[in-house]
């Protein structure tokens, strides 16, 4: 368990609130209440939220458990699962957002305070303060876009192809045709690059997302070609 | 609805300080008597008067992007001589506009717009505020007589006027009666006035440290619980929609919250006060909501005399009491959205009141400044009497706005 004593006593000494139910090799749970105080567009949540953090054996490569255990938060929210979890973003942002390395901490202050204020921002004004990602391989898509910093869906898999296909090369030429190298040309895709090369677990999460894409542009063909025959 | 009499007199004081001062009124008034003389001045017989909540003392200060904005008001200046029939209606707006640039009326800017044109006056003592202008004449006696075959209230139609009214390629002549209207709406607020002015005239000199004197007080500074109610409306409207997709083209105008709000306090015991009448009006406004999902016989089994908002073949109508031609919801049956807006908007209404009464500490100020906007609550209450220890929250950084998701393909 990579989780280590270390950062448990910083997350209990910076939220009091918190508790550890279960530390073993296995996993980890945190749970108690958060409070959440932030104001957007002159709209001020001050609340308490009781959550649950469940930390695998694989963390930091995967991203925590998170759930709403106070039951404030609907099923039917459309950003919550059946079973209270909440999805905080597509993997990939989260992972790629503190370059591959999180800290609870991290994971509190810029996912699960921000996701609790916008669902009760969501609730008042049925919109979403910063705006929310697709459902499923859509909003999978639009995570890549994010993280690749390029603004169409089509770059977005291309750059993703590329980057599980490629290891990166100092000299390596640009994606894009331009005949520079890609450093020069398209640093932002240099950098990850190099990124997935250190972090291999980041690497092998985009070729899990990447085989998702895929199967679902597959199925999608399926459903046209029996339409239209 | 909110009982507890500290928070009513907060409120209260809260939705004062959104009115414009005596200070400001006097130099608006000031303004458009300005734009009076001016056009005597150069042989042009006008009525020259405000229209609007300036008309009808239901001023808030507008609010946008998290902001207090500074003042729109509105005035018409009506050309007494000019008949409809001598002057087309853009040769109409042409001319006043023309006049009203002038340089003698002392304004930073003028701009003409569609259907008015705005005047921007300089700042006197931190009071900003523009001056929308509508041209008008008298409307002609063909079409009086006709508004008067349908009108609900015939003796205000003789002040009806024209107005242009832009079409995509020209101008084309448009009724309308602000006199009319004021007329319609200072009877129902004189009851409310004499049973319970919320502003006395003695207050005001208190308010002054008797700089002034009572005689020096228009009528118009006084408020009665209906004009603070609609107020109240107006100012939450301005706050919840300017957070909502579309804001400002799905919500309430104002002319349908204030018809309708003292279309049921007609009916109301004037000696209600503000609470009391928001109250009926909301209790009243959750009926009319039932329009949406009943049929228009359903509807009138289960409810006696409800015809302020109708439903008839599935046209909303809410009728302009001075002008019978105006359907001051026509915008709800083209777009399906406004209607449901308006509705939603007055569950949201009463849901806050509901927690102003019940919440008394940290969550009263949250609602308080959700509801009202930050400022105007920082500047109006003693944050201390309800949460000695707030602490205002956060301002998200950018790396903080982050976006929720949902797969269906997630292994638990």
């Amino acid at each position: 368990m990579s989780f280590c004593k270390d950062e448990l006593d910083k997350i209990i000494r910076e939220y009091p609130k918190i508790k550890v139910e279960k530390f073993n090799e296995k996993c980890c749970v945190l749970r108690g209440s958060l409070n959440v105080s932030y104001t957007e567009k002159d709209y001020s949540v001050i609340e308490d939220f009781q959550i649950e953090i469940l930390i695998t054996d694989k963390y930091p490569h995967k991203v925590p458990i998170v759930s709403e255990i106070g039951d404030k938060i609907p099923i039917s929210y459309s950003h919550k699962y059946s079973d209270h979890s909440l999805c905080l973003g597509t993997d990939i942002e989260i992972l790629m957002d503190c370059k591959g390395t999180f800290t609870i901490k991290f994971l509190i202050e810029n996912y699960i305070k921000p996701f609790l204020y916008s669902f009760r921002y969501y609730q008042r004004h049925k919109n979403f303060p910063f705006g929310d990602r697709s459902h499923n391989t859509l909003g999978l898509i639009e995570g890549y876009m994010s993280v690749f910093k390029v603004t169409s869906e089509i770059d977005a898999l291309y750059t993703l192809e590329t980057a599980v296909m490629e290891n990166y090369r100092g000299h390596l030429d640009c994606l894009c045709g331009s005949n520079k190298k890609l450093r020069n040309c398209h640093p932002v895709t240099a950098d990850i690059l190099r990124l997935l090369k250190q972090k291999p677990h980041l690497k092998q999460k985009m070729v899990d997302d990447l085989k998702e894409i895929q199967k679902e542009v597959k199925k999608a063909h399926a459903r046209y070609q029996r339409k239209t025959k | 609805m909110i009982k507890n009499e500290k928070k009513i007199r907060e409120i209260k004081n809260l939705v004062r300080k959104l009115d414009i001062t005596l200070e400001m009124f006097n130099y608006a008034k000031s303004k458009y008597e300005k734009v009076a003389k001016y056009l005597e001045f150069k042989g042009i017989d006008a009525n020259v008067y405000p229209q609007g909540s300036f008309a009808l003392g239901t001023t808030v200060r507008p609010y946008r992007e998290g902001k207090d904005v500074e003042y729109d008001l509105d005035a018409v200046c009506q050309l007494m001589v000019t008949s409809k029939d001598s002057i087309a209606p853009s040769e109409l707006k042409e001319n006043i506009e023309r006049i009203l640039s002038s340089k003698e009326l002392e304004k930073r800017a003028i701009t003409s717009y569609d259907e008015c044109c705005t005047l921007e006056f300089k700042e006197v003592s931190g009071f900003e505020f523009s001056l929308d202008v509508l041209s008008a004449v008298d409307e002609d006696s063909l079409k009086k007589q006709d508004l008067l075959l349908r009108a609900e209230h015939p003796d205000l139609i003789d002040d009806a006027i024209a107005i242009p009214k832009k079409t995509p390629n020209s101008y084309r002549w448009m009724t309308n009666n602000p006199k009319g209207y004021k007329i319609w709406f200072d009877r129902i607020n004189q009851k409310f006035l004499l049973a319970n002015p919320i502003i006395t005239r003695e207050s005001i000199v208190e308010k002054y440290a008797n700089k002034i004197s009572i005689d020096d007080i228009d009528l118009q500074m006084e408020r009665s619980a209906l004009q603070i109610v609609i107020k109240i409306l107006k100012r939450h409207r301005d706050v919840y929609f300017s957070r909502i997709t579309n804001g400002d083209d799905i919500k309430p105008i104002s002319a349908i919250i204030t018809t309708l709000i003292a279309s049921i306090a007609n009916f109301a015991n004037p000696y209600l006060d503000v609470f009391e009448l928001l109250e009926y009006v909301l209790n009243d406004l959750l009926i009319y909501s039932k329009r949406q999902s009943l049929s228009e016989f359903e509807f009138s089994q289960a409810y006696n005399n409800k015809e302020i908002i109708t439903r008839k073949s599935s046209e909303w109508r809410i009728e302009n009491p001075a002008n019978p031609d105006d359907n001051l919801a026509n915008a709800w049956n083209s777009n399906p959205d406004l209607s449901r807006a308006f509705f939603e908007w007055i569950d949201i209404i009463i849901s806050d009141f509901t927690n102003l009464e019940k919440f008394s500490d940290n969550s009263y100020i949250t609602t308080l400044s959700n509801t009202f906007g930050s400022d105007i609550v920082k500047r109006s209450i003693n944050i201390d009497d309800y949460a000695p220890k707030y602490q205002q929250p956060s301002v998200f950084s950018s790396s903080q706005k982050t976006k929720p998701y949902k797969s269906q393909n997630v292994i638990l």
